[in-house]
């Protein structure tokens, strides 16, 4: 049996991120001091929107996963490692989502630790994720954006089209696309925008390894840390 | 994007229809002994008729299974095959040497 992948969530995200700077708010609507009508705020807390809001979250959870004894990868820095006892725990952070894996245990005792800094949602094992699909089974784990493209089906109304086996005809050419008449501009964005994102997110296959966020599952061996990696999303 | 005309709407049509024969399909990871991390690059030459600008591919897998592609136009023009071959290959060693460093940061340098 492998790893399994756990995801957690931290509620109101930025709300957690302590602001350097001196920043100033008007009282907000309905919370108006009576006759302190002319005072203002002044935020000790990140608030969304404000620009300095997402890094002021990472580094708050930066010093923490610091402070207690995580190292952060050089390749990338939302990827942190724990080893306790010669067990791993890795734990990759994508804003508000964490996704966590290693020894279960440890999982299980990170998760009550985070849960006790950060207000946070425990989603139990990872089956959703940017738009990816995720099957943990017993001897592996499969990811797919099938539920995804049914929906783009559906949206165009092509459900019960009749499947191709190539994404462009054959012999299509753009020069000769061009002088053809004219379609419903709006649909037609519509439709090209859905794909993009459908690409987006096959690319989030890759980019999951590629960019900021991505994960290793690995089976570890009876001799410790000779891990052998059976899954990487 | 500002004039489409009904052949792009097929183009469109068609995607779909790819997708609705392909939407069961998704990568599947199984469990194995050994992190082998292996990649595979190439270019074209001028494959694109209108600037005759290359296009660099890769992908890379571990052990059976693919966890990272990419197909991108070359950003300059390539003089000749073996330029754009070159170019090609710098990106992918790029992106091998950032895999191998994640791999050997989370499980040792046994690669």
């Amino acid at each position: 049996m492998g790893w399994h992948i756990h995801q957690m969530d931290v509620k109101t995200v930025f709300l957690n991120g302590v602001i350097e700077e001196e920043v100033y708010i008007e009282q907000p609507e309905g919370f108006e001091i009576f006759s302190s009508e002319s005072h203002v705020c002044r935020l000790k807390r990140a608030l969304y929107g404000l620009k300095q809001a997402p890094r002021a979250w990472y580094t708050r959870i930066d010093i923490y996963f610091t402070r207690l004894g995580f190292s952060k990868s050089e390749a990338d820095p939302n990827l942190y490692q724990i080893v306790v006892e010669g067990k791993l725990l890795i734990i990759v952070l994508y804003v508000d989502d964490l996704i966590l894996t290693g020894d279960e245990l440890l999982i299980l005792s990170w998760k009550d630790d985070l849960t006790k800094e950060f207000e946070m949602k425990d989603l139990g094992l990872l089956h959703y994720f940017l738009g990816l699909e995720i099957w943990q089974c017993s001897d592996g784990l499969f990811v797919s954006q099938g539920k995804y493209a049914l929906e783009i089906l559906e949206k165009f109304n092509m459900h019960g089209c009749k499947p191709v086996d190539t994404p462009l005809p054959g012999g299509w050419r753009k020069e000769d696309a061009t002088s053809a008449e004219e379609v419903d501009a709006t649909v037609y964005r519509q439709l090209v925008g859905s794909l993009i994102i459908w690409s987006i997110h096959n690319l989030i296959y890759a980019m999951l390894l590629t960019s900021f966020h991505k994960l290793w599952l690995s089976q570890p061996s009876s001799s410790g840390r000779q891990a052998s990696m059976y899954c990487v999303i | 994007m500002v004039k489409p005309t009904k052949l792009f709407w097929k183009a469109g049509k068609h995607v779909l229809r790819y997708l609705r024969g392909t939407s069961g399909y998704g990568l599947w990871y199984r469990q194995e002994d050994e992190v082998k991390l292996c990649g595979f690059m190439d270019a074209d030459w001028a494959g694109s008729p209108i600037d005759r600008k290359s296009t660099s591919g890769g992908v890379f897998s571990i052990r059976s299974t693919t966890i990272s592609w990419y197909s991108s136009k070359q950003i300059s023009v390539a003089l000749s095959s073996a330029e754009a071959e070159y170019m090609a290959a710098s990106l992918a060693a790029c992106e091998a040497i950032w895999m191998r460093k994640i791999l050997v940061g989370l499980f040792g340098s046994y690669l």
